[in-house]
């Protein structure tokens, strides 16, 4: 079925129906609402027939979840500057022929700011930028912190106005993707820029700010910041240069506000301005501008694939895009005699000498891989867990792990990095001994408990689900379904189509990973049976015991599809019952329940732990019965057909005890006769 | 004290000596039921050397209760009488007491022969009816819980 048709066959309008009130329309795009995330669509609120109020939906068309806190903060977080969703839902949406999280805002008026970011606009001006732009916008993001949220979606191109003149800015969503997922480099801090889009940290609010100066800075100059430069020449020049002098180049940057974007696009947190630094300066007091800390650079920088690194935390970023060398760049370079003549950094030269030296020490003097993770790590702390082609902030592995979990190499890859030393020395490099680092490395001790079992509801799988909590499920069987709740799980299996029925249980590892990781109920024996594989009845079981308890918690009462679905598998199950009449009554009433689609009859009918160990000890009784019988039988055969002498025997006897009897009854009666 | 053991063979030789003088003083005093029995239970003593059950010696329980029985109303006719050795001769000298006596050890024989077939007979029925009960049970145990039953073990 096309699109077109699938569209056509949601509604007479050619549109989907939401909650009785909205109408989207899949057939109406709004590109110029798109987002690098999203699709925009018209909708129609049901509830405003005079139109007064247009809305308009964000369609997610990549697939990631969206932010959940961010999302549930949204309930209550009301600000004039923010573009806060009225509505959001998962939507089977036709032309991606799948579930997809929706969310419905109220269309702003003046449009967006720009389409892209390769868009040129004209500059703002100063006193324009602080009062449209800054003051709205630090506004949002105090209600951000406030909650202990981040927005990580701050960029010219999500800022919209509420009204035609263009006065009135809005912050546009930053739930509909992971933080940080669709950010260009530019507006993320070097360390979150070094990352995997989907391993950056979650951030506060100084990611937020620093994302907001580099807009500015857009906004200023109107265009994008370092236009044309390639993403790791400008994390080199961020590091070595400042992020600041990186971005900001030779742009005119009004001296007022220079004050402020040095503040905010700040390399170093301590450096960074706080809230009540900006709201210092948004009083009208202004300080001169803060000249960066510069790291210290060499005289002679080290060559990596034809680019020079001057700085310890840009080389460290060099090996890692030039994993392939970096080995070879590490054997053959005195990287300590360059750190301590070169850079003239004592405390970075010791700390390389020690890496060289354990490196030398686990390898039996043969530096490895994991000493360019190491060594990476010592020159900058501050940077994102590296190894091979894997970056990610401590708390973007879970992220990481949505990517990784379709690729079986990739898996590989992060299995083998959060069981290296990796994890905690990251923790332990960036924290040291702060119980800011405790959490984390409870986290990887999770994640090693979970991974190390690969049994069903655990291993890879259970991480993903555990690690993003609005994840939706991953099983092919509902793929496309966006079953991101438990009670959503058995209703979209009762849509699988028959095809996909066929030979499989609606049961695999990330449905049993799914379920032990939302589902708040004790699963830990039926996910050990489930396990079996040496009992394929026992994962039948298992599977039924499951979505029986499922249904019985949480609904729908009837599943006729799901109860068919697995009672194709039943026929083996009903023989774990050793009595034929059992069997027989099972048979006959199995077909009504799988009727009645209640899973919960269905599994009190095979599983009665009464008539289970009635069934189980009647059997062995009735074996114990049989082979006795046969027994008695045989020796009776036996002794029928060699029984001769023994017969004789007792024959005899009688024979003697009859005499003897007559004998005396005779004699006594003569006796008292005489 | 003395060695027990060597005890047993000097008691043995006593039980004898005393039964010896117990049949001199019997044949003394009771002479003529001696010579009455002793021609009469001759079948007996037959029976006693031919009996194949060396210790339980049924062919002589049997033979030797009717013989004796069959023997009896002579001795009682001797004791309810004269008493002496030739009333013993008188009524052996009566082909009807021989009859009489070595009927009973007919009797007797009779007994031991036949006893043994109608034992065989109703044995062989009471195991022929235990069998038919315990089939029918095999066979209704296998209706209700199949034919595993038949080959299956209780695990030890």
């Amino acid at each position: 079925m096309s699109a077109e048709e699938l569209i056509a066959g949601e509604s007479g309008q050619g549109g989907i129906e939401v909650e009785g009130r909205f109408i989207l329309f899949p057939n109406k795009p709004l590109p110029e609402l798109d987002s690098p995330s999203s699709r925009a669509y018209q909708v129609q609120d049901l509830q405003d027939s005079d139109g007064k109020r247009p809305l308009f939906v964000l369609v997610s068309d990549h697939p990631f979840p969206p932010r959940l806190d961010s999302l549930l903060a949204m309930r209550n977080m009301e600000h004039p500057n923010l573009l806060r969703p009225i509505f959001w839902q998962v939507v089977f949406w036709p032309p991606l022929e799948r579930g997809a999280f929706t969310a419905i805002f109220e269309k702003p008026q003046g449009g967006k700011l720009m389409d892209s970011l390769t868009s040129v606009i004209k500059p703002v001006h100063e006193e324009g930028l602080v009062e449209t732009y800054i003051t709205p916008l630090v506004g949002v993001l105090k209600e951000y912190n406030a909650r202990g949220l981040s927005h990580r979606c701050i960029r010219p191109d999500n800022l919209f106005f509420a009204d035609k003149e263009r006065n009135h800015v809005l912050l546009g969503e930053g739930f509909m993707v992971p933080p940080g997922y669709v950010q260009n480099v530019m507006f993320e801090t070097i360390e979150n820029g070094m990352c995997h889009p989907l391993g950056r940290s979650t951030g506060a609010v100084d990611e937020d700010f620093y994302a907001l100066g580099v807009t500015l800075l857009f906004l200023v100059s109107g265009r994008a910041p370092a236009v044309g430069t390639d993403d790791d020449i400008l994390i080199i020049n961020k590091i070595e240069q400042s992020s600041y002098a990186a971005l900001a180049r030779k742009e005119r940057v009004p001296k007022s506000v220079k004050e402020f974007l040095r503040g905010v696009i700040s390399d170093d947190p301590v450096d960074s301005w706080s809230l009540e630094d900006i709201a210092f300066w948004l009083d009208g007091r202004r300080v001169s501008p803060q000249q960066p800390v510069m790291p210290p650079r060499a005289n002679r920088p080290i060559k990596i694939a034809g680019k020079d690194y001057f700085t310890g935390r840009s080389l460290a970023h060099g090996l890692f895009r030039n994993w392939d060398v970096a080995l070879k760049v590490i054997q053959e370079t005195d990287l300590e005699t360059w750190a301590m003549r070169s850079v003239g950094d004592d405390v970075l030269a010791t700390a390389i000498s020690t890496v060289m030296a354990r490196a030398a020490l686990a390898e039996g003097g043969e530096t490895s891989e994991m000493a360019i993770s190491w060594l990476c790590m010592v020159m900058d702390p501050k940077g994102p867990v590296r190894y091979r082609t894997f970056a990610a902030m401590i708390d973007g592995f879970g992220r990481y792990m949505m990517q990784a979990h379709k690729d079986e190499a990739e898996a590989k890859l992060f299995t083998d990095i959060v069981f290296s030393e990796l994890p905690v020395m990251w923790i332990h490099n960036r924290y040291g001994d702060d119980t800011e680092g405790a959490p984390f490395l409870r986290g990887i001790e999770r994640l090693r408990y979970l991974l190390k079992q690969t049994t069903y509801g655990f291993g890879f799988e259970r991480c993903l689900y555990e690690l993003n909590p609005s994840m939706p499920c991953g099983s092919p069987l509902i793929a496309d379904f966006y079953v991101e709740e438990p009670n959503d799980l058995l209703p979209a299996l009762e849509k699988v189509p028959p095809e996909l029925q066929e030979k499989t249980l609606p049961m695999d590892r990330h449905i049993a990973a799914f379920i032990a990781g939302r589902f708040k109920h004790d699963t830990d024996s039926m996910l050990k049976d489930l396990s079996n594989r040496g009992d394929p009845n026992m994962v039948v079981l298992a599977t039924l015991r499951m979505f029986a308890v499922m249904q019985w918690k949480m609904g729908p009462n009837k599943l006729p599809a799901i109860s068919q679905w697995i009672g194709r598998f039943l026929g083996p199950i009903m023989n774990n019952y050793h009595n034929l009449k059992t069997r027989e009554m099972i048979q006959e009433f199995l077909p009504q329940m799988i009727k009645k689609g209640s899973l919960v009859e269905i599994l009190n009918l095979l599983d009665d732990p009464a008539r289970r160990q009635g069934d189980a000890n009647g059997y062995w009784h009735a074996v114990d019965e049989y082979a006795a019988a046969k027994v008695e039988v045989e020796m009776l055969t036996m002794e029928m057909e060699t029984q001769g002498p023994r017969t004789i025997l007792a024959g005899h006897r009688i024979s003697a005890m009859v005499a003897f009897f007559i004998a005396v009854l005779i004699i006594a009666t003569m006796a008292v006769t005489l | 004290m003395a060695d027990p053991a060597g005890d047993q063979p000097e008691a043995k030789s006593n039980i004898k000596l005393v039964g010896f003088f117990v049949v001199i003083a019997a044949a003394v005093v009771a002479l003529p039921t001696i010579i009455l029995l002793g021609l009469g239970l001759i079948p007996t003593f037959v029976a006693f050397k031919i009996d194949p059950y060396r210790r339980l010696r049924y062919a002589t329980r049997c033979v030797g209760s009717m013989n004796l029985t069959a023997a009896m109303p002579y001795v009682l006719q001797l004791w309810g009488g004269r008493n002496d050795v030739d009333a013993a001769f008188a009524i052996l000298g009566d082909p009807m007491s021989w009859m009489v006596m070595f009927g009973g050890a007919a009797v007797g024989w009779g007994f031991y022969l036949g006893l043994p077939s109608v034992v065989q007979i109703f044995l062989t029925m009471q195991a022929e009816q235990r069998v038919i009960f315990l089939t029918e049970r095999q066979q209704k145990l296998v209706e209700e819980w199949g034919e595993v039953i038949t080959t299956q073990q209780r695990p030890t």
